[in-house]
This record gives structure tokens, C-alpha cells and sequence, in this order.
């Protein structure tokens, strides 16, 4: 629900971009992929505990997994291109764009394996 | 829900392997990752953006070129070099992708540090050792 409500704020967000002066514009973007990062992330919560829940129903889990693997390859855009997408502060570790390629790498594997 | 399990479900959780976390009792076998072919490809994935070659290759007792050819034949991109600036911020990243990797002293080796500052580190460093699971996995050395 979190994600979803969220969704619905960013194509205002979106349009807010459009209309911010030329030298505030990619500050704009910026904040955008933040905004969308969050998004992704909402979502990804929702997916892992529904991972978890759901194990050994194999057609549940690759329901998930199939939703989750888009999700962590638009993140793998954002975290490229903005590397304030990256640090966890509560934990204060990095995790980097091989980190979420290592998480698509897992969830094809358990894809093949569910 | 244990606390480890919980603080799985962190901020972090986006780039999180979907392995089940937590499970594993203190002190017992490292979680398994059999997306990998090996541990050793695990400990090469998992520090391509964290150390530099010439430090990782002496962790595993072999020569740049043998770790450098492990990371090509998984497709990684070309290494990077490390300022001594960036290992220097990366330690607690350094230490939670090898909790469950390799054995503490060649993590020690890894960091270029001694035992000393990796056991104050663990234990000061805001909660380190809790964050990670208070109980080091067994992890048996790491070759080529």
C-alpha cells in the first residue's frame, strides 16, 4: 500500500520537473530518482516479506520474483547514476550497483530452482 | 522475530541477497549462497568494489592475475583502483559483504589492519558486532 500510494505521487512530481527553470532542472531529476528509489524500495519490502511468507508455494515465489527482478534493475539505474542511492545510514554500510546485480543474479537463480 | 532478522529488513533491504538471513545460530556455518559457483567466486564478486587486487589476491595467496581472471569470467566490470581515502570509509561494508565469507583473520588481511582494531571495531563501532550477528559464522580459510 506504502508503494502504491507513493506511485501516485511521483507523476506530480514528474510535472514539477517540467516546470522547473532550466538551471534548477537537474537538481529536479535528482530529486526525482530519489523519490522513485524510494518507491522501488517500498515495493521491494512489500516483496521480501512476501518472499518469506510465501515460501514453498513456488508459484507464489516466482510471482515475486518475477516483479522483483525489474525492480532491482531500475534501482540498479538510479544507484548508477546518483551515488547518494547507496548508503544504508541506520547500518552505515555502502552497498554498491554489483550488490544489487548480485540480488538479480539470486532472484534468476531461485526463479530456475522454484 | 529475532532481532538479526529485523534489522534485515532495513533500509538496506533493496540490495539484499533473497537468502533467508538470521537463521543460522551463532557461531555455526556461514549462510549458503549457491548463486555463486563457489565461495571463492563469492569472495571475488562480492569485493571487486570494496578492496584492490593486490590485497585480495594476497588474501587468497595468489597473484593479481588469478583474481583478476575470476572476476572476467563472471562478466565483472574492469577493476577499479581504491584511494587509500575510500578503504578507508568502506570498513564496515569490507566486513559485513565477508561476515559470512571468509574467517576472521583473513578479513583482518583484508583490511590491513590488525586483530586489535578489528575486535575494538566490532565491539565500539556502534553496535557492529550486534548489527552483524554478534557470533563470527565458521568460515574454513579461503584459497585458490
Amino acid at each position: 500500500m506504502m508503494a502504491r500510494e507513493w506511485q501516485k505521487g511521483l507523476p506530480s512530481l514528474e510535472e514539477a520537473g517540467r516546470r522547473t527553470a532550466a538551471d534548477r532542472r537537474q537538481d529536479a531529476a535528482r530529486d526525482l530518482n530519489i523519490a522513485r528509489a524510494a518507491m522501488l524500495y517500498f515495493r521491494s519490502v512489500s516483496n521480501y516479506l512476501r518472499f518469506h511468507l510465501r515460501r514453498g508455494e513456488p508459484t507464489q515465489v516466482r510471482a515475486i520474483l518475477r516483479d522483483e527482478i525489474p525492480l532491482a534493475e531500475q534501482f540498479l539505474d538510479i544507484c548508477r547514476s546518483d551515488s547518494r542511492v547507496g548508503f544504508e545510514a541506520s547500518l552505515q554500510y555502502f552497498y554498491l550497483p554489483l550488490d544489487i546485480r548480485e540480488k538479480i543474479v539470486s532472484c534468476r537463480y531461485m526463479m530456475e530452482g522454484a | 522475530m529475532k532481532r538479526r532478522e529485523f534489522l534485515y529488513l532495513g533500509p538496506g533491504v533493496c540490495m539484499l541477497p533473497w537468502s533467508i538471513p538470521g537463521k543460522s545460530p551463532e557461531g555455526q556455518a556461514p549462510i549458503p549462497e549457491p548463486h555463486f559457483p563457489s565461495r571463492l567466486y563469492q569472495f571475488v564478486w562480492r569485493n571487486w568494489e570494496l578492496a584492490n587486487t593486490d590485497r585480495m589476491a594476497a588474501v587468497l595467496q595468489t597473484k593479481p592475475a588469478a583474481v583478476l581472471g575470476l572476476g572476467a569470467s563472471m562478466g565483472l566490470p574492469k577493476k577499479r583502483q581504491m584511494s587509500e581515502d575510500q578503504l578507508a570509509r568502506l570498513y564496515i561494508t569490507v566486513i559485513r559483504q565477508n561476515w559470512h565469507v571468509l574467517p576472521e583473520e583473513q578479513i583482518i588481511q583484508l583490511l590491513g589492519w590488525d586483530r586489535q582494531r578489528y575486535e575494538f571495531t566490532l565491539k565500539e563501532d556502534d553496535a557492529l558486532d550486534i548489527k552483524l550477528g554478534l557470533k563470527k559464522p565458521r568460515c574454513a580459510p579461503l584459497d585458490l
